[in-house]
């Protein structure tokens, strides 16, 4: 591909329509999709929306421009300029960015448009690719400036990274507070999620083994604890899976409910010498899950509270935050907003350079539907917007009040209710899911406002 | 550095992931074999650490204190202990120049008299030198004495019968400086007739010379001499001499570069 001769062809104002028969046809070709695996303006099956672009690979029997079904990528074009001259702006966070990412992100959860594992957003000066995992949406590039320089390998960046779809998505549950229900969280969604056909990999990543000892486990020979200093050693070999075994009559059947790497004993000794020798420091733990990046629907990470190496290996490691707050905890709201700001966006991002990992919406933990409590909490995150929005200039609306739309203020935070059984089936050494449908359907509502896309 | 990389840090590394020096030979057979003695009586843990950069995923390279990997790979250790530093040309160098294992180099454009005579004399005192005849401090003094803000090269100097002359002794001396000159001047203004020339055209010419100091041409007045020009009775000239009698500073040398500028 001569990109430099496609630049030079493409008008300094192009508009969308000129982006998408002067770029968008080479960008598909160099991405590996020849002419009968592409389809221009694809309808997506919600409404009347269309997308500029979709593509997918043929099979020997089903050719995508004929069977026009199963997209794998969706290409949503903006021009340089818009038709009325004015020029658009697709950089990280401007305005015309966020609106562009978000129809990008609705299209992918289309009902015609389920399929498709990744998805472009290009004005043909920039580019960004992200990866939809069920219902979640994350980057993975930043949003580059395309020059004639750079585009080779961006371009073959993004042909690599879409021609090997991880099977996983690794999920980090966060707070940067305690007991506002991670490793509850953490063992409950995951159970749900299995009752869901997902494989499922939880790491307590929590010296204190919380989830470890709720679960009754024991680290295998192989630890956790020293994968991290030994490069040497398998990380396969530390799994543990977690059974239940169910009464059939006379029999008992034996199911592998999920697997887990459990916390070791290595790990609260974590000393300056143990520091010494984990090369690559908090960068560690993403290296060493990268095998199962093809074995896993899921892994949950749990992590401590503070912000210190095994958090910051956890998110470091997750290409998405779930941080559950407390609504009568109002510190919890606080520190939710410093994850985002502070930790997530200000830190783990800049040095990942990869567009991740991204916060999802925080959610109540523990709470009722409604009532004065929740009214106060609903205030003091709109304290915590408005302080984020003077001081720092960064919009954290979406984190707190995803449901809030133009002319529409909803601000409900999606509730998980209190359930006394959640709290006393942490000894039982069973989730507790598995012991009330009640509890399960809390957990499945969860799943569904995060992962499932059903 | 960050809490993602080991920057900065002082790390336990395995052997095997740091790739050694292939430059370096060690002083002798017998220091490396005791010293890996020293470092074995002792439980193997090197108190002063080999320093190395990451060279990729997990791999590492030594920058410097190499005698200590050659020590540790002696006395048969699986791990040594490393300091991590910044990957950088700037970083290495200054690593390497703390260690004692470079010189650093001074700037010869700028540098004093003092640190002229101070290099001059640490060089002569090297074994094998070839600056022991030079008399330090006249030399230094001659070089000092020089405007050396623009010099490209170290040519100039045996030009100062200063003793260092064109050769081995010249080449000792230019391994401990380096010279920081402004770059190069852009092209300059096109020639054109004098006798045309605005007043404007002849200021671009002017400043092109006295902003780039060319040929002495920094102290001239540009505003001045091209006022001066303009009112001349400039039909009548059959050269530039004319302007040597403006008394703004031009003499017949400096004529010769108004020659490039101007025709008449
Ligand atoms: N939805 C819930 N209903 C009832 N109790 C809960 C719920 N979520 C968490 N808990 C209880 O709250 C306490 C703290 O939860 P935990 O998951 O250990 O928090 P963290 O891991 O954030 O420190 C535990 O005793 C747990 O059983
Ligand atoms: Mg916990």
């Amino acid at each position: 591909m001569d990109w430099s001769k496609v630049l030079a062809n493409i008008p300094p104002q192009a508009k969308e329509a000129e982006v998408c028969t002067q770029f968008v046809p080479h960008l598909l070709e160099a991405l590996g999709f020849s002419e009968k695996e592409r389809l221009p303006q694809f309808s997506t099956g919600a409404g009347n929306d269309c997308v500029d672009f979709a593509a997918r690979k043929n099979t020997s029997d089903d050719v995508f421009l004929f069977t026009r079904n199963e997209p794998d990528l969706l290409i949503e074009v903006k021009g340089r300029f818009t038709n009325a001259g004015g020029a658009i702006n697709l950089t990280e966070n401007s305005h015309q960015y966020v609106s562009t990412r978000e129809q990008l992100k609705r299209y992918l959860l289309s009902p015609k448009c389920k399929s498709a594992h990744w998805g472009i957003i290009t004005n043909s000066s920039h580019i960004q690719l992200f990866r939809c995992h069920d219902k979640v949406v994350t980057p993975a590039t930043e949003c580059i400036e395309l020059t004639e320089e750079n585009i080779t390998s961006v371009v073959n960046h993004i042909k690599n990274l879409i021609e090997d779809t991880p099977r996983c998505l690794t999920v980090c549950v966060y707070n940067n507070k305690g007991g506002v229900g991670k490793t509850t969280t953490t063992i409950n969604l995951a159970a749900t999620l299995v009752t869901q056909k997902k494989k499922v990999l939880l790491v307590d990543f929590d010296s204190q083994r919380d989830l470890t000892k709720s679960l009754g486990l024991e680290p295998s020979s192989v630890k956790l604890s020293e994968c991290l200093t030994d490069n040497s050693l398998d990380i396969r070999s530390a799994i543990i899976p977690f059974k239940l075994t169910q009464k059939s009559g006379k029999s008992n059947k034996v199911y592998r409910v999920f697997d887990v790497i459990p916390a070791d004993h290595g790990m609260e000794a974590f000393t300056h010498q143990t520091q010494s020798r984990i090369q690559k420091g908090a960068a560690r733990l993403r290296d060493l899950l990268k095998p199962f990046a093809n074995e896993y629907d899921y892994i949950f990470i749990d992590c401590p509270t503070q912000w210190l190496f095994f958090s910051k290996s956890g998110v470091y490691a997750a290409d998405a935050i779930l941080i559950p707050t407390r609504h009568n905890d109002l510190s919890s709201l606080q520190n939710a907003a410093r994850v985002i700001q502070e930790f997530i966006l200000n830190d783990v991002k800049k040095i990942r350079q990869d567009g991740g990992p991204i916060a999802l919406p925080i959610f109540f933990n523990g709470s009722p539907a409604d009532g004065r409590s929740i009214d106060m909490a609903q205030k003091e995150i709109e304290q915590v917007i408005a302080t984020a929005k003077t001081v720092d200039k960064i919009n954290l609306v979406p984190y707190f009040f995803p449901k809030i739309k133009p002319g529409d203020m909803n601000k409900t935070v999606f509730n998980l209710p209190d359930y006394a059984v959640v709290a006393s089936s942490a000894f039982a050494r069973v989730p507790a899911v598995y012991k009330h449908k009640k509890v399960l359907e809390y957990y499945l509502a969860l799943a569904r406002e995060y992962f499932l896309n059903e | 550095m960050s809490d993602f990389d080991n920057v900065g840090q002082l790390m336990c590394l395995p052997l095997d992931a740091i790739q050694p020096s292939d430059s370096y030979s060690a002083p002798s057979e017998y220091i490396v074999a005791a010293a890996a003695a020293s470092l074995l009586q002792t439980g193997g843990h090197n108190w002063i650490p080999l320093i190395v950069e990451e060279a990729g995923d997990y791999a590492y390279r030594a920058i410097t204190n190499h005698f200590i990997y050659v020590v540790a790979a002696h006395a048969g250790l699986e791990e040594v202990w490393c300091l991590v530093i910044k990957s950088s040309p700037t970083d290495i160098e200054q690593a390497r120049i703390l260690a004692g294992e470079v010189t650093p180099k001074v700037n010869l454009t700028t540098a004093s008299r003092a640190t002229i005579t101070s290099v001059l004399k640490y060089l002569a005192s090297q074994p094998g030198t070839s600056l022991k005849s030079v008399d330090v401090t006249i030399s230094a003094s001659k070089i000092a004495a020089e405007d050396r803000s623009n010099w490209q090269d170290f040519a100039p100097i045996a030009k100062l019968k200063c003793g260092i002359t064109k050769g081995k002794k010249l080449d000792e001396f230019a391994s401990a400086f380096y010279l920081s000159p402004p770059p190069p001047p852009p092209s300059p203004p096109s020639t054109m007739s004098i006798k045309q020339a605005s007043k404007q055209e002849i200021l671009e010419r002017l400043n092109y010379l006295v902003i780039h100091k060319i040929d002495g041409f920094g102290t001239v007045d540009p505003e001045k001499l091209s006022e001066l020009i303009v009112n001349a009775d400039r039909s009548k000239w059959k050269s530039l001499n004319p302007i040597t009698k403006m008394n703004c500073g031009i003499n017949t040398a400096k004529v010769k570069t108004l020659k490039t500028l101007f025709t008449l």
